[in-house]
């Protein structure tokens, strides 16, 4: 039987108060059941927009034999504590003999639990991000100047050791969405480091990814990765090409993270076109670290125009080997057509040049949800289950406005006329840009003969 | 000698979109149809009729194997198939149909079923597969194919364990309206089946199906399933139940556990094991 696929777990102790030893395997010792899923995601809930990454793991170890034991234990693999210990889980995959790093993590001794007994011992760890050691951290007095840039302001929170020996940093890894300036530094004093970097994220419209791969901080914009957009395939696509999709649940139109008028500290900025089109949603926002009324004026308005249109999100499901390498913000577009079946007395579905006027007929097509082939989408959440081999990925359109959510000109994709809604039309000026125009599967108003 | 044997096993078809482009001499824009797995679409000639000559022709991405070919549900009567292997167009050898062998290549004049099925030598290397449509079975109509299937054979069944299905899902989810009526909700239809091997034949033929069964469970990506193995017709079949249909072809995977028993626990005795498999995504 070939080599399955199988996640390994790995495991970093420190061997001083900040160095790290030997990396051990420890696969065989955690529970088949006892890799929890691994999800991160950006953004909070509805009705907020969130900034930041989330990114948790719950490992439970078999622990007869006290090797996950505390530095209590001399038997411990832990002999300076479980607290920071390094985590990496990797994902082989033997259809392609690849072996990627999925999830890299420290141990959070605040959340980890032992569960002795005298029928088995296990110890349940608690795996978190690298970038929670920022959570755990201050920010000194003066590290942020009044009148200095939003990302020298970070760089100065985060480029400290006690952060950096967990994960690394760099200048050369902040692109902010928009670099205002900050007016009262001392806001920034003996705060948590968390809530004043969350802060600058929000005020900066940027977010906070860890490259895993790399372990380091990377602070940048929401706009989707340039380069290769990922294909998700339903079945019976319209290319053709086999189905990768398992499945599409949790399609919501937008509108709860559609924000078009939003107040920073008084100050309003409002997305008027939008207003008009879908009513006022309002945002208010808190920053006690600027005071000048241009730079509040600039923040609200980068913050409107960023969500002043509801993007549909959608929660795709493939399995881990598809999605391996995928990251956030990386741009998906999906081929899902209706359900199309041949009307009853046929069997074949009828194709441009194919169909003859006055014979073929219209098929069946069913379906609640419409997916234009032409709209792209953004990753922002992942969440890997290890037990099915599956990931589901959270995605969002692209776009902040009217019609950006195309990643081209109008296709010419050949399908088949849809029961109801294929109407031929030569007349353009009722093309509708946003539809998908589909050759032989005329949509009203959008094919035009050439 | 025709087609033996029963239910058979292929690894995964290799004319398909993500591995191999279609063309058509005219159809063109729906030449691809042939190998998109969609069972309702079809590449179809234009303006042809019996004394025009079509071609269909297969590229694929890498060179793959092959050794079997299966045009599902066409009505081609006088048609001819090449293979391309970097030495130009080539004819097939030792070439087994539905009916029996074929000589001189895969080249048929009078073909009277919709779908087709052929053995033959395996070849490798294999770039291209070019179809030659002259005539179909009604006279002057369009060339069809709805299907086409290019691969290699993993086994097929010597003895006849019993089938319990393809068993066929459509995913109906029942709502009672506010009316009080019923609303149904159907998906696509997905097969399932199970071989049941009840006491197998010991003989060593038939432990080759036990065998046959256990690369497949091993196997970890899809496979097609052809449950009628070629078999047609009231010698084989006093029902063609969906499924059982010379067009009937499967991507399924292995979905079950396997557990071989010899029957009343005596080693000599012939095995008692289930094979269970669903229709699949790779």
């Amino acid at each position: 039987m070939s080599d399955p696929k199988h996640y390994e777990v790995h495991v970093t102790p420190l061997d001083g108060a900040e160095t790290y030893g030997t990396e051990v395997e420890i696969t065989d010792r955690v529970r088949i059941t006892g890799l929890s899923s691994i999800e991160s995601r950006i953004d909070s809930d509805d009705y907020d927009f969130g900034a930041f990454l989330s990114d948790d793991l719950t490992l439970t170890a078999e622990n007869g034999d006290g090797f996950f034991s505390s530095e209590m234990d001399s038997r411990s693999l832990f002999k300076f504590g479980r607290d920071k210990a390094r985590v990496r889980v990797v994902f082989h995959d033997p259809d392609d003999s690849t072996d990627t790093l999925v999830y890299r993590g420290i141990v959070d001794e605040r959340g980890t639990r032992e569960q002795p007994d005298f029928n088995g011992s296990r110890v349940r760890l608690k795996v978190l991000s690298p970038d929670v050691v920022i959570a755990k951290s201050k920010v000194p007095s003066g590290a942020v100047g009044s009148g200095s840039s939003f990302s020298t302001a970070i760089a100065n929170i985060l480029d400290r050791a006690e952060i950096t020996s967990v994960v690394s940093f760099s200048t050369a890894d902040v692109s902010l969405s928009y670099n205002g300036t900050v007016d009262d530094g001392t806001w920034f004093d003996e705060r948590g480091a968390r809530e004043a970097l969350d802060a600058l994220l929000l005020a900066s419209n940027s977010v906070l990814v860890v490259d895993r791969d790399l372990n380091k901080i990377v602070i940048r914009s929401r706009t989707a990765n340039s380069g290769t957009v990922r294909n998700l395939y339903g079945p019976d696509s319209v290319s053709g090409q086999p189905q990768n999709l398992i499945e599409l649940k949790e399609a919501n139109p937008g509108r709860s993270k559609m924000f078009n008028v939003v107040s920073v500290d008084g100050t309003v900025a409002s997305e008027a076109d939008f207003v008009n089109t879908f009513g006022a949603s309002v945002k208010t926002v808190e920053l006690g670290f600027v005071t000048s009324t241009a730079t509040r004026l600039a923040i609200a308005q980068a913050l409107a125009r960023e969500f002043r249109a509801p993007k549909q999100e959608l929660v795709a499901t493939v399995s881990t080997s598809l999605a391996k390498s995928w990251g956030m913000f990386d741009a998906i577009v999906f081929d899902v057509p209706l359900r199309t079946k041949p009307y009853r007395g046929t069997t074949s579905l009828p194709l441009y040049g194919q169909a003859k006027y006055g014979t073929a007929v219209y098929p069946y097509s069913t379906g609640g949800l419409k997916i234009s082939q032409n709209v792209a989408y953004k990753i922002v959440g992942i969440k890997t289950d290890p037990d099915k081999f599956t990931t589901e990925l959270r995605v969002r359109q692209v776009g902040t406005g009217f019609g950006d959510e195309t990643i081209g000109s109008v296709a010419s994709i050949y399908g088949f006329a849809v029961y109801g809604e294929s109407v031929y039309t030569e007349d353009p000026d009722l093309i509708d840009p946003n539809v998908n125009s589909v050759y032989g599967a005329g949509k009203y108003g959008v094919t035009v003969y050439g | 000698m025709a087609i033996t044997g029963g239910i058979k096993f292929f690894e995964r078809n290799q004319a398909r979109a993500d591995t191999a482009t279609a063309s058509g001499s005219t159809g063109n824009s729906s030449a691809p149809k042939v190998i998109d797995g969609n069972i309702y679409t079809k590449w179809e000639s234009v303006g042809s009729d019996d004394t025009t000559a079509e071609t269909l022709t297969i590229d694929f991405t890498n060179p793959v194997t092959l050794d079997r070919i299966l045009l599902a549900n066409m009505n081609w009567k006088d048609f001819s198939v090449q293979y391309d292997s970097g030495s130009g167009l080539t004819a097939f050898t030792s070439v087994v149909g539905l009916d029996g062998a074929l000589g001189g290549g895969l080249v048929e004049t009078a073909f009277a079923d919709t779908t087709a099925y052929y053995e033959f030598a395996q070849v490798t290397g294999v770039n291209q597969l070019v179809f030659t449509v002259n005539k179909t079975q009604t006279a002057d109509e369009e060339k069809r194919l709805f299907r086409l299937f290019a691969m290699t054979e993993l086994g097929t069944l010597v003895g006849y364990p019993e089938p319990d299905g393809p068993n066929h899902e459509r995913n109906r989810r029942v709502s009672r309206t506010l009316s009080g009526k019923k609303k149904v909700q159907s998906s696509f239809s997905v097969a399932e089946m199970k071989l049941r091997f009840r006491s197998y034949p010991t003989a060593s033929a038939f432990r080759a199906d036990v065998t046959l069964m256990e690369t497949l469970f091993d196997r970890d990506e899809t496979f097609l399933v052809w449950p009628c193995g070629g078999r047609r017709g009231e010698d084989y079949f006093r029902h063609t139940p969906k499924g059982w249909g010379l067009d009937d072809v499967f991507e399924m995977a292995w979905t079950g556990g396997w557990d071989p028993a010899f029957r009343s626990g005596s080693y000599v005795n012939g095995v008692n094991a289930v094979a269970e498999f669903e229709e699949s995504i790779p």
